[in-house]
This record gives structure tokens, C-alpha cells and sequence, in this order.
């Protein structure tokens, strides 16, 4: 009676096979309980006195998992614990795929069969004998073999054809808790592997900011001497220096200005990745005009603000004002005309807002716009007013950095469209 | 009753190129006093330790970065010495890092000034402490 109650509660069936809670619950865990529940219940289903369950992932015997069950006539080998190495008859099995039932002589004369009776373990327990075994391996859905299970001592006769195959959908039943198993184990490996290079990445990516900043910084001594010494000959040499010899004092001075604005750029460049800024509110209209403002552009240069919203709202201003003065500056900087018109114009998108800058420029050719983005690229060489080639690239670093994305695109007629997108919270959403 | 005494600068620099420009901002703004120049720490201190050697300057226009014993360590030393804690003196650096300024500050300099990129000279910075020692009442030591 107490038997049948039990079995109501804590019976399973898998495709056909009753198989206990225990081991259905040891199924979906860790591989190393699974395999102890399988050789347990292996034993109870087909009543033996030894049964052994292997998990060898890829073949490789060194990184498998064992685990055996006996009787209380072989209690004495519970603690034997020679690994086996997956030489001999185990091979048979494991690279042809194919179940062995064998009669104790028949294993002991088979040719691959090696008898490790006198193969003892480091407390000198020898290997258990092997009075007629069953072996079936546990096949993979790619085919191979992941796995081992083997019967020892049939508590009633020899094995049968019958305990052949239900052993055998045994081997089906536990196959995915093996195979699920492997490629757990793969993705771990994989993800752990990532998450190093990820922070090796990081590693070089702070080194090179740090780098960066170093360097920048500690050219600009020399380099403010040279601007020094060269301004002192001009002044101190005044009228006693011929034209050519001052075009070339020219020339120097004006590739150490160029050189200490690089410099400028990218230690601001640097900064960018690293430095954070206060979170402020700030209404977009102001924000926008204030770059202007700070910009002072010529008089030939009109700026148009059109504005679709005029709600405040709250974001690390600071990038998001150098983003908006350089794509404004960029929009009448490298202008071909006498007079430039660009219009500035802003709305609100969900939980982010998006500028755009749009200028009658020459416009950036279609097949350089990704160029533009690059550190130090310039489309017109420097000495023609071309910039350090930091712009965009400080830009779009600025912008990425904050979680948005900028573009660039044809203006309708002429000229260059800019728009970037930067996340903002609502000034209402935040304490002031 | 106090004795005026002509203003005098110590100069602790060690970098040639930055000596030629204050005694070049010294010549064009016609500033005839007395400019002293040591080229690091130790050797500022041994200076100012010897009376016959200099007179004690009304400023100290030291940098930070030098051979030996650097800015801030020459402001620990003059700050524990009982003599010189008095010293006024302006920091003039390439250093924009807020450790440095903090550190100055600690030791209760006048100012930080920041050697700018490609500076026109220190004409700004010569003109700025010319004014500061006709206008400002210092101690007399």
C-alpha cells in the first residue's frame, strides 16, 4: 500500500519510462547530481548489483563525470575511485555508438576487454568483478557519443534483450539533460571568455584616454617655449628681418597655433570619455541661443532658432552645449559663400529630444561623410582652414557617450543636415 | 612707523624658456626691481636660508613641477619654518589638476595661475604681481 502511494506522488513518466522525482528533478540541476540519481535509479529499473553513469562531454574522458551505484554485496567497492581513462572496450561503445550485453566470460575474453582486477585504487581496493555487463552509450542529437551507462551483476540471470532496450531509452531520456548540460557548459566558457576581453578592452581603452591626456598635456610645455622663442626673435629682430626669413617665422608660429589646437582637442577629446557633468534643467531655447551667443558668429552669418518645444528639461548640459556650439560652428566655419544662412531647430521625441543643424554649405560628399567622423580627418587640407579633425569625432564620442546618435545628410538644396538625438529626463520627473 | 624697502621677486624656476619670459615681461613693462632666480626647490631654500645671499623677496613666483624638491614640497618646507611661513607666494604652473590646486591652496598661496597654451609671455602675469605689491600691504620681513 505505502508502495503505491508513493509511486502516485512521486513517479514521473518521460517518454514512456518511469522515472523517479529525485532523479527527474536531478535532470534539469547540475550534471554531477543527475548522474547520481540515473545510476541509482538504472540499478532499480533493471534490478542489478552495479551501474556506473558517465557524462563526457566531447569524448574527453579527463573532463567527465562519473558516478556508480552498488549493491550492498559490492558495498565494499563504494569507494573505489580509479577513473576510467575511456581506453579499451569503453571505446567500442563510445566511437561506434553501439550496446554491448555481454555474459561474464564473453567480457573477459573479449580481446579489448582489459581486466583491471589488478588495477588498484590509492587505498588498494581493487576494480569490482564484472559478473556479465550491459553497456549503452548516451548519443548526442549531433550524433555522438556524450555519455555512459553501464549495468554489473543482474541480481536475477544474465541481461536480456528486453533490459537492452529499456536501458537504451534510459540513455534517450537522460541524452537532452547531457546535451542541455554541454552547451551550458560551452556558453559558460564563451561568456567568460567575453567578460575578460571586455574588461581587457576596457583596461586599453582607459590606458589610451590616459594616454591621451598625458601626452597632450606634456607636449604643450615645449611647444608653448618654441611659440615663445619664435614670437621673441620676430619682436627683438623687428625691421632688420627680411620678408622671406619672416614668412618663415610666420609659418613656424602658425604650425605651433595648430599644433597646441590639436593638442587642445585632444585632451578635450580625452576628457570626454571620462569626465561626468552635473545634471541641470535647462529650457532648450536658451540652450540653443546661448550657444550662439557664445559662438559670435560674423555678421554675414544668420542663424534662425526654430524651436517646437520650449519644455525644460533636465540632462548633463555641459556636452550636450559643446556638441550644439560645434555643429553650429562646423555650419558656417567651412562655409564657400559670402553669406551663410543656417537654421537650428529642435523638438521633442518621447524621452529624448533631437537638433538639427542645417547650413548652404558646400555640403560633405556622400562618400566622405563616414570619414568625417574619424579622429583627425579633415576634408580640406589645414593650412586652408581645415580643423584639427576633432570636431565630429568630439561630437559624436559626446553624443554616443550620453546614449544618443548624430547623422549627417544633404540639406534639400545645398549644405549639410545634422541632426542628433540626446536623451533627457522630464524637468518634472526630477527634483530641482 | 613701517620702512618701504624696494619690492623684490623670487623666482623658483627651472625652466629656461619661462626665465627668459619674466625677465622679458620685467624688461617691457619697465620694472626695475630686483628679480631672483633659484631653479628648484632646494636651491630657493638654501637662498632665502642665507640672508647674505638675496634680500627676502616681497613675492615668491614659484612652479611646481621642478627637479629635486618640487613647488609643493618647497611650500611644506617654508610653511614649517618659522622665518618664512610668511612668504607670499603665486603658483605659476602647466598644472590644471585639482590635486595640485588644492594642495597649493593648502599651503595658503596668494594665487594658482596656470601657465596658458602658447602664451603671450607672462606680460599678464609680471603686470598682475607689479600691480598686487604696489597695492596690497604686505608684511615687512
Amino acid at each position: 500500500m505505502s508502495d503505491r502511494a508513493r509511486n502516485d506522488r512521486g513517479l514521473y513518466r518521460i517518454d514512456g519510462l518511469t522515472v523517479r522525482a529525485d532523479v527527474a528533478a536531478a535532470m534539469t540541476g547540475e550534471v554531477g547530481k543527475a548522474v547520481d540519481a540515473i545510476a541509482e535509479q538504472a540499478r532499480h529499473m533493471i534490478p542489478s548489483h552495479q551501474s556506473a553513469v558517465s557524462y563526457i562531454p566531447d569524448g574527453n574522458f579527463e573532463v567527465a563525470t562519473h558516478a556508480t551505484s552498488f549493491s550492498e554485496k559490492y558495498a565494499r567497492y563504494r569507494t573505489y575511485d580509479v577513473m576510467p581513462t575511456g581506453e579499451g572496450i569503453w571505446s567500442v561503445i563510445f566511437e561506434q555508438g553501439i550496446a554491448m550485453r555481454l555474459t561474464e566470460s564473453e567480457l573477459y575474453n573479449h580481446p579489448r576487454f582489459r581486466n583491471f582486477s589488478d588495477r588498484l585504487d590509492e587505498r588498494g581496493l581493487e576494480h569490482p568483478p564484472m559478473p556479465g555487463w550491459l553497456a549503452v552509450p548516451v548519443q548526442g542529437s549531433r550524433g555522438s557519443s556524450i555519455g555512459l551507462l553501464q549495468l554489473s551483476d543482474k541480481i536475477d540471470g544474465e541481461f536480456t534483450a528486453e533490459d537492452e532496450e529499456l536501458l537504451t531509452r534510459l540513455a534517450a531520456v537522460i541524452a537532452p539533460t547531457f546535451e542541455v548540460h554541454y552547451f551550458h557548459e560551452k556558453l559558460r566558457a564563451r561568456t567568460s571568455e567575453l567578460e575578460l576581453a571586455k574588461a581587457e578592452l576596457e583596461r586599453s581603452n582607459k590606458d589610451l584616454e590616459q594616454f591621451a591626456y598625458v601626452a597632450s598635456h606634456d607636449l604643450k610645455a615645449p611647444l608653448r617655449a618654441i611659440d615663445n622663442l619664435s614670437s621673441w626673435l620676430e619682436e627683438d629682430l623687428g625691421e632688420t628681418i627680411d620678408g622671406d626669413n619672416r614668412e618663415k617665422l610666420q609659418l613656424l608660429r602658425g604650425r605651433v597655433k595648430r599644433m597646441n589646437r590639436l593638442l587642445d582637442d585632444l585632451l578635450q577629446y580625452s576628457r570626454a570619455g571620462r569626465t561626468s557633468h552635473a545634471r541641470t534643467r535647462v529650457e532648450p531655447g536658451q540652450l540653443v541661443a546661448e550657444a550662439v551667443r557664445l559662438l559670435s558668429p560674423p555678421a554675414e552669418v544668420s542663424i534662425e532658432l526654430l524651436g517646437e518645444s520650449s519644455e525644460p528639461f533636465v540632462t548633463e548640459v555641459t556636452p550636450l552645449e559643446v556638441v550644439l556650439r560645434n555643429l553650429i560652428h562646423n555650419a558656417f566655419k567651412h562655409h564657400d559663400r559670402s553669406s551663410a544662412e543656417i537654421k537650428v531647430s529642435w523638438r521633442r521625441s518621447g524621452d529624448r529630444m533631437v537638433f538639427t543643424i542645417l547650413d548652404d554649405g558646400p555640403g560633405i560628399p556622400a562618400e566622405l561623410r563616414a570619414k568625417a567622423f574619424q579622429l583627425f580627418q579633415t576634408l580640406k587640407p589645414r593650412d586652408q582652414g581645415g580643423g584639427s579633425g576633432m570636431g565630429l569625432a568630439l561630437i559624436r564620442r559626446l553624443v554616443e557617450r550620453a546614449g544618443g546618435e548624430v547623422t549627417l545628410e544633404d540639406g534639400p538644396e545645398r549644405g549639410t543636415k545634422a541632426t542628433f538625438t540626446w536623451p533627457i529626463t522630464d524637468a518634472a520627473m526630477e527634483p530641482a | 612707523m613701517k620702512i618701504q624697502r624696494t619690492a623684490s621677486l623670487l623666482l623658483v624656476e627651472d625652466d629656461d624658456v619661462d626665465v627668459m619670459s619674466v625677465k622679458r615681461a620685467f624688461r617691457k613693462l619697465k620694472i626695475a626691481n630686483p628679480l631672483h632666480i633659484t631653479r628648484d626647490g632646494l636651491e630657493a631654500l638654501a637662498a632665502l636660508r642665507n640672508p647674505g645671499q638675496i634680500p627676502r623677496p616681497t613675492l615668491v613666483l614659484l612652479d611646481l613641477n621642478m627637479p629635486r624638491m618640487n613647488g609643493l614640497e618647497f611650500l611644506e618646507e617654508i610653511r614649517k619654518d618659522s622665518e618664512l611661513k610668511k612668504l607670499v607666494v603665486f603658483v605659476l604652473t602647466t598644472s590644471e589638476a585639482d590635486e595640485d590646486l588644492c594642495a597649493a591652496y593648502q599651503q595658503n598661496v596668494a594665487g594658482y595661475i596656470v601657465k596658458s597654451d602658447v602664451a603671450k609671455d607672462f606680460m599678464e602675469v609680471i603686470a598682475l604681481l607689479d600691480h598686487y605689491w604696489r597695492v596690497v600691504e604686505l608684511p615687512q620681513i
